[in-house]
């Protein structure tokens, strides 16, 4: 039996719009509104708000200095009990360790003595000249596009 | 909206909660319509959420958030669908060399014995989700959404007579399900 593609049509169209909706699983709701009761652990790290940014910043390097600084009394305390294998592996991570609380007070030393005397006055610097940055453009495209306007 | 307390969670959790129930099914309808499983489907659907939730204050009581919805959930079902899109011409070209280009997945039951509404619905839907992509994307646009064929073509970057040819097909396919 032939039939025109128009009939066709209006016939799958016809027995289509009479399907019931797919209804969304009962786990559907509870799922989205979980998910977006954590919305931004999901998402990557550039994508947070600052303050979470520098939070997990914070963390970080707190777990890393406070690895580094207990890791030679945790090695002594728990290290003779551990296989010769697992004692490799744990010397490198300790050296790992020692290095990431070294360069930590290295920054720490750097901080005090270098950025923290000239840390105001660089800010006020930043300050003074991005707005005399914006009053210059301002004025400059003020003057260029008032210009263009009258033209 | 509905008439609860506040679930625990961030502000606007209670509003957001109404949303989700107003709109779930809709959503979920075009994804796993568009996508042919269920597990998928969840998962755009959760994503098209999300992003409702991260713009809410602007959507909520706009009159094209439906609009708005169904459009997001199209371009992330056809996003999703993209990695297979190469498949889709590759298996359509054979479908044009050969037979039909697939065996629907439901029950053998021939399509002359009486069912009832019930079941007809059953084994069209399942007819409909076996249809290959690019059978059913299209047809899915233009019959549940109202896509003309030129938007169609537009979203999924064929010609339009490709579009034409490949609803017929699956139309075809489908009109065995028909009584």
């Amino acid at each position: 039996m032939t039939m025109e593609p128009e009939d066709l049509e209006r016939l799958v169209h016809r027995a289509l719009a009479d399907l019931p909706v797919p209804r969304a699983p009962r786990t559907f709701r509870p799922r989205v509104m979980a998910a977006v009761a954590l919305p931004d652990v999901g998402h990557p790290w550039f994508t947070w708000p600052w303050p979470l940014q520098v939070a997990a910043v914070l963390l970080v390097v707190s777990g890393v200095s406070a690895l580094g600084w207990a890791w030679p009394t945790l090695l002594a305390a728990f290290g003779a009990h551990l296989p010769d294998s697992v004692q490799s592996g744990a010397g490198y991570v300790g050296g790992v360790a020692e290095t990431a609380a070294a360069f930590m007070r290295v920054m720490e030393l750097t901080w005090s003595a270098v950025v923290a005397p000239i840390a105001r006055l660089v800010l006020l610097l930043t300050v003074v000249l991005c707005t005399a940055c914006a009053l210059c453009l301002a004025a400059l495209s003020r003057v260029a596009l008032g210009g263009a306007s009258q033209s | 909206m509905a008439a609860r307390g506040d679930p625990p969670g961030p502000p606007g959790a209670a509003a957001f909660d109404a949303f989700v129930l107003e709109y779930q099914d809709m959503v979920y309808a075009v994804a796993v319509r568009l996508l042919a499983n269920e597990a998928e489907a969840e998962d755009v659907a959760q994503t098209v959420f999300l992003r409702a939730y991260e713009r809410f204050d602007e959507l909520k009581g706009e009159a094209t958030v439906p609009g708005w919805l169904k459009t997001v959930t199209t371009n992330l079902c056809l996003n999703h669908l993209e990695r297979y899109r190469a498949r889709w011409r590759f298996f359509s070209e054979m479908g044009e060399a050969g037979g039909p280009a697939f065996d629907v997945a439901v029950t053998a039951a021939s399509p002359e014995a009486v069912l009832d509404d019930a079941d007809r619905h059953a084994q069209l839907e399942a007819a409909l989700r076996a249809l290959p992509p690019h059978q059913r994307v299209p047809l899915v646009l233009f019959h549940f959404e109202q896509h003309g064929c030129d938007d169609i073509a537009r979203l999924l970057g064929v010609s339009v007579g490709k579009v034409r040819t490949d609803m017929h097909r699956g139309r075809l396919a489908l009109r065995r399900w028909l009584s």
